[in-house]
């Protein structure tokens, strides 16, 4: 019998054919490439962001500068507003339609000038519709730089500051509403119709108007609540009385959508209970004539189309009263359109070179700027910062931001500069309560980026660890769903990374759920009675120009804006006194006041601290073609009356092979 | 001896009647590779993806849930993605790492957060991958159910079904996909089996128009009408005679609308990248690299590329499928 041969006797004896030799190679040697690549990787946490070194701050313009920084490193015009000298129009050089890209077109709020929120709106509106009064700019924000619109000059001041209740407005004469056929065959006694002080007297009453149906929805009524009086005094003058001296009361008069409106626009037909007047632009249930048939004024330019998410067209009104001087027959341009196709960087860089838009700025992308900058000198640039800006809101009635301890975290978790380099490509900068855009009112910077929640380095890091240690103590509460606006895009792709930063910072595992809402909703949310709803919001809010405008309504004990519900008396005295102060140097560290107490530094659990939680705005600037005369910028929507001073140089031989209109 | 020589001598069989002897694995493996190289390639693609979508299990049981429970336990992170797909990566000044260029470090380089692409790469094959099958079981399932009953049954049933599948596959399913999961009654929000459940509701038509051919023909044949004579019922033909011999067509339109069903999801993705849950997907990775395309390609690349590869190895594995399980080609 064969001896009987065990395992190993087997395992040895056995033939390994070349073939198998060469397979069990090819395995072996995938298994370790396997092993190399799984056991190789580079800095590896087992999950979210890694917390990577803290920035050192400052600007650098090294050579390994982001693209971001070298933006912010590039030379640029001062921005140009409207304190620049004025060029007027060679007759040679008249017509033509400027273009560009801008969220104009992406109107997404009410057509009613007084109760719309949309900067945009207030862009599109504010060419259409004039003011009393008009900025010359907003970084300047002082009495010297406001100008007269409709008024022929500076209000007569009656007492003298600090008692001032009387302002005295002139206007000028013969003003008159737009006039088209569409017009005509709408508003018969509109069209071509005299701009009397009755007008102004309108627009002002009906946003102070307590009986209104639209009562909620005048965002501005804490302006115009300051008026005890108005009275038409003859057809071209204007009494105003304020209640108390009101430092800000001719800002108010300037404001971006202080617009006056004639009240054949306004649908006053009765409303849902079929008896209360509707009292809105916004016809009710679109009764004729829509909306936009609605938008008649006496600005440089008539509304002519808006179709949403792809253009708004503006033509020239060739009956303009021209700020007291006609004879130099402005606007000089056929009008103006402004297209929302394709709001992102490719797109504009395309349009952009092929000469089919005029200006333009970059989105979230400051790379393709830095090229064409390289590639065609001649380029103009100016660099200005937005006054709009990214924030959060919390409902101070809904736990857990009842608790200061929660709040004061969230703002500290809060990573401003992952903002700025994440979604602003390194480009944006950190703002506080009053946005660094306007530098008359806002905190120094110097000042606000050395306090907590604002600063880098070591001083971060104690931060994230006051924000657990706060977050702890408060016992972890779930932190409610949080809305985030859906337009730019750049909030909903960087709504992960925020959560995750807000997880690690906090130490805490929750799940925490977000949803893209429309601004719409998010408004409606803020104003909603439950609590839950809209409770931690994330989106843009406008850029103001005034101190009053970046606090008074959000933070007053019942102001329009007042979506938190706080209700600070300690605030409440310094608000109403930053109104009544009209020395400019007072009033300014008032206003710093102000913002060191909502930053929580004055008080940290204060009742109205950390309500609000500014983040970031971005770097902002625009890049033209030199054949674009008499452009401005400005920090914010508002101000395209300013394109009636636009001219295209037919001279300039950039303007040869312009492919617009 | 008188027992050994009562065992008889077994002469071995002559070589030409001999049964033949099998080949092995590997055999086969090679030989298919001979004949079909294009459907290699589909397969060793799809073994790829499949590799990056594996993690070390965890033993954590549930309900299935996508992308990372998508069989009831939990796969754990991929193990190919080196690091995790929201990890931000910073520089010695502390500012994120944005658009680096590919790097012993981050093989595809890194997105505008300053992500890995390669991670992101990773994950979101599983998330697509998973996403597809879930898709396809569900279409296969109610697609070869419907066709299964319309070409057995024909006349007005056929008719009813078939006009009914031509009326839902009239409407553009992109559309009808942005429907669903923006209409999604079933959860609050954005939710990747809801997306699965709307892939596979869109892909019906398709499958059970496939399916209905291959049942014409096979209802013919002589051994249904066999079964049919010695009283099988209409459920009990279909379930044993027509089913088991139409499943090489169902496996060959599952396989091939896993690609499908692939790129739909990466276009929903690109086109409604809020309509996604958080999370790294192709298609959103397309979506957000789109607006800076011309200065940074690299991770729009990527992404377009990962889609590419997936879609095309389905197919080509598809294909070749098709090939070896179709039974004409193998009489041939």
């Amino acid at each position: 019998m064969p001896e009987e041969s065990n395992y190993w006797d087997k395992f040895w004896r056995k033939r390994y054919t070349r073939r198998r030799l060469i397979s069990g190679s090819a395995i072996a040697g995938t298994g370790l490439a396997l092993g190399a690549v799984v056991g190789c990787g580079g800095e590896s946490t087992p999950s979210g962001t890694s917390g990577g070194p803290t920035p050192t701050g400052g600007l650098y313009c090294g050579p390994d500068a982001t693209p971001g920084e070298k933006y912010l490193c590039l030379d640029f015009e001062k921005p140009v507003d409207g304190r620049r000298t004025f060029e007027p129009a060679p007759s040679d050089s008249r017509g033509g339609f400027l273009t560009y890209i801008g969220f104009d077109a992406v109107v997404l709020d009410r057509y009613d000038p007084h109760q719309t929120q949309f900067g945009p709106m207030y862009s599109n509106q504010s060419a259409v519709f004039s003011k009393l009064y008009r900025y010359a700019s907003h970084e300047e924000p002082t009495w010297e730089n406001i100008l007269p619109d409709l008024a022929t000059d500076a209000p007569e001041m009656v007492e003298p500051a600090p008692n001032l209740l009387t302002y005295i407005v002139h206007l000028n004469q013969g003003v008159k509403f737009h006039n088209t056929d569409k017009i005509r065959a709408n508003f018969p006694d509109l069209a071509g119709r005299e701009l009397t002080a009755e007008d102004v007297k309108y627009s002002y009453d009906r946003q102070r108007n307590p009986d209104s149906y639209q009562h909620t929805y005048y965002y501005r009524s804490s302006q115009y609540e300051t008026i005890e009086t108005i009275e038409a005094v003859d057809k071209y003058t204007l009494k105003i009385v304020t209640k108390a001296p009101t430092a800000p009361f001719y800002h108010f008069m300037a404001d971006t959508n202080a617009m006056i409106i004639p009240k054949e626009i306004v649908d006053m037909g009765p409303g849902p209970d079929g008896v209360t007047p509707w009292d809105s632009v916004d016809s009710y249930k679109n009764r004729a004539p829509a909306p936009s048939d609605r938008m008649i004024g006496t600005g440089p330019f008539m509304w002519d189309s808006l179709t949403f998410g792809i253009e708004y067209r503006a033509i020239r009104n060739p009956e303009w009263f021209g700020w007291g001087d006609k004879s130099l027959g402005r606007p000089y341009l056929d009008g103006y359109k402004a297209t929302g196709q394709g709001l992102n960087d490719a797109t504009v860089e395309s349009l952009f070179r092929r000469k089919e838009i005029d200006s333009a700025g970059f989105i979230d992308n400051p790379q393709w700027i830095l090229n064409i900058l390289d590639e065609i000198p001649e380029l103009k640039f100016s660099r200005q910062q937005v006054s709009g800006w990214l924030n959060s809101r919390l409902k101070l009635y809904a736990k857990p931001f009842d608790d200061w301890r929660v709040r004061r975290a969230l703002f500290l978790a809060a990573d401003r500069q992952e903002i700025v380099d994440i979604i602003g490509s390194g480009a944006w900068i950190k703002v506080g309560p009053v946005n660094s855009a306007i530098k008359y009112w806002a905190l120094p910077d110097d000042e606000l980026l050395s306090l907590p929640g604002y600063r880098v380095g070591a001083d971060r890091d104690k931060d994230i660890q006051e924000a657990r240690q706060l977050f702890e103590a408060a016992g972890k509460p779930d932190i409610p769903q949080i809305w985030f606006a859906d337009v730019p895009a750049y909030i909903s792709r960087y709504a992960p990374t925020y959560l995750e930063t807000i997880k690690r910072n906090l130490g805490i595992d929750q799940d925490i759920k977000f949803q893209t809402v429309p601004y719409s909703r998010i408004a409606e949310g803020l104003v909603s009675e439950d609590a839950e709803t809209g409770a931690f919001t994330w989106g843009y809010d406008n850029g103001w120009i005034d101190l009053d405008d970046w606090v008074y309504p959000y933070f007053k004990t019942g102001g329009p804006k007042n979506s938190f519900r706080a209700a600070d008396t300690t605030l409440d005295q310094m608000l109403d006194k930053s109104r009544a102060e009209f020395d400019l140097e007072k009033r300014k560290q008032i206003g710093y006041d102000i913002q060191r107490y909502m930053l929580g530094v004055t008080n940290p659990q204060a009742p109205a601290a950390h309500a609000r939680i500014d983040y970031a705005c971005p770097g902002g600037g625009s890049i033209r073609w030199p054949y674009a005369k008499n452009d401005t910028s400005w920090p914010w929507f508002g101000n395209q009356y300013w394109v009636a001073e636009g001219w295209f140089d037919h001279n300039d031989p950039s303007f040869a092979d312009r492919k617009g209109q | 001896m008188a027992q050994e020589s009562a065992i008889p001598a077994v002469t071995p069989a002559a070589p030409e009647t001999a049964a033949p002897r099998r080949g092995s694995a590997w055999r086969g493996i090679w030989k298919f590779i001979r004949k079909k190289p294009l459907g290699a390639i589909g397969f060793a693609i799809v073994g790829f993806l499949l590799l990056a979508t594996i993690g070390v299990p965890k033993a954590s049981f549930g309900w299935p849930s996508l992308p990372d429970r998508p069989l009831g336990f939990e796969l754990g992170s991929p193990i190919l993605q080196r690091y995790s797909p929201e990890q931000n990566f910073y520089n010695a000044r502390g500012r994120v790492r944005s658009f680096e260029s590919p790097s012993s470090n981050h093989w595809l380089g890194t997105d505008k957060s300053g992500r890995d692409v390669w991670a992101r790469i990773v994950n979101g094959a599983r998330r697509s991958l998973f996403v597809a099958v879930w898709a396809l079981v569900l279409a296969t399932a109610l697609g070869a159910g419907i066709g299964v009953v319309s070409g057995y049954f024909g006349k007005w049933m056929d008719t009813v079904i078939q006009r009914l599948m031509d009326a839902l596959q009239s409407f553009p399913p992109l559309i009808a996909l942005i429907l669903i999961v923006t209409i999604n009654p079933l959860t609050s929000g954005p939710n990747l089996f809801v997306i699965a459940i709307a892939l596979g509701l869109v892909g019906i038509p398709s499958v059970q128009r496939i399916v209905r051919s291959v049942v014409l023909a096979t209802r013919e044949q002589q051994y249904v009408e066999a079964a049919r004579t010695i009283g099988a019922t209409d459920l009990r033909t279909m379930r044993y005679y027509i089913i088991p011999n139409i499943m090489a067509s169902i496996i060959i339109v599952f396989s091939t609308g896993i690609g499908v069903a692939i790129l739909a999801e990466s276009t929903l993705g690109f086109i409604a990248p809020d309509k996604l849950p958080e999370g790294p997907s192709w298609g959103i990775m397309l979506s957000d690299a789109y607006p800076v395309i011309v200065d940074h390609p690299g991770p729009g690349l990527a992404a377009a590329g990962a889609i590419a590869l997936a879609v095309l190895g389905f197919n080509l594995a598809g294909d070749a499928l098709r090939d070896v399980l179709d039974p004409r080609l193998r009489l041939g």
